[in-house]
């Protein structure tokens, strides 16, 4: 991928495809501070992961998973997305989170480092461009 | 482009094709749902038909159910600006 401009936010338009063919595509947000990328429940869903449906509390999925954020704890499940499409580039089996961020942000996707680890990201920030490539070869993390 | 009653498509309600910059300006701090008919080098949406938009991205949701592959984002800047 080449260039895109950087604007307030980091952000990308980027393709999933989940479990039943049905395809979304979202303005996402990058950010290499979150260690899982994020989709809505109501998108995981459609995407046809139906276990976002169960909300049952006697129950623990094993998928069910308690993260840290600035401002506390949360829970959610996490899914694996079939694919992702960022461009020109296609990556199987990411892992996400079905979570539903407060709509004031503007985004309801960010893509974090289970996606992320795949890329090489420049941000250049007084020339407003952000410059995403595929990354391949061994993981050092 | 006017149909047999005097309309144009838009007038009549036909989604028409727009750019992305456009329909940011069109649906300003809207919840958009897009067809996308063009892509830029990088794949990157650039035009597309708006066929669903809302306040909340919810409601939104319930408008999409005939689409299989289908483009949705916020046509404005966050509403509150810092963001932590």
């Amino acid at each position: 991928m080449e260039e895109v401009a950087l604007g307030m936010f980091p952000t990308v338009f980027v393709r999933m495809t989940g479990r039943g063919g049905g395809v979304r595509e979202f303005r996402a947000l990058i950010d290499p501070g979150a260690e899982y990328c994020v989709i809505p429940k109501v998108d995981a869903f459609f995407l046809g992961f139906s276990e976002i449906a169960n909300d049952d509390p006697t129950g623990q999925a094993s998928n069910n998973l308690t993260f840290a954020t600035y401002n506390g704890y949360g829970k959610a499940i996490s899914i694996v997305m079939a694919q992702v499409e960022l461009g020109r580039m296609s990556f199987k089996k990411v892992e996400f989170l079905a979570l539903d961020i407060p709509q004031v942000t503007g985004f309801d996707v960010i893509l974090g480092r289970s996606l992320l680890q795949f890329m090489k990201l420049e941000f250049d920030y007084p020339r407003a461009t952000l410059r995403i490539e595929e990354r391949t070869g061994e993981l050092k993390h | 482009m006017s149909s047999t009653n005097g309309l144009s498509s838009e007038e009549e309600g036909v989604p028409v094709e727009l750019s992305i910059s456009e329909i940011r300006r069109r649906h300003k701090d809207r919840w958009v749902a897009v067809v996308v008919t063009k892509r830029d080098r990088n794949l990157q949406p650039v035009k597309g038909k708006v066929v669903a938009e809302d306040l909340d991205r919810f409601l939104l949701r319930t408008k999409l159910g005939a689409y299989r592959d289908i483009c949705i984002f916020y046509a404005g800047d966050p509403i509150y600006l810092p963001l932590l």
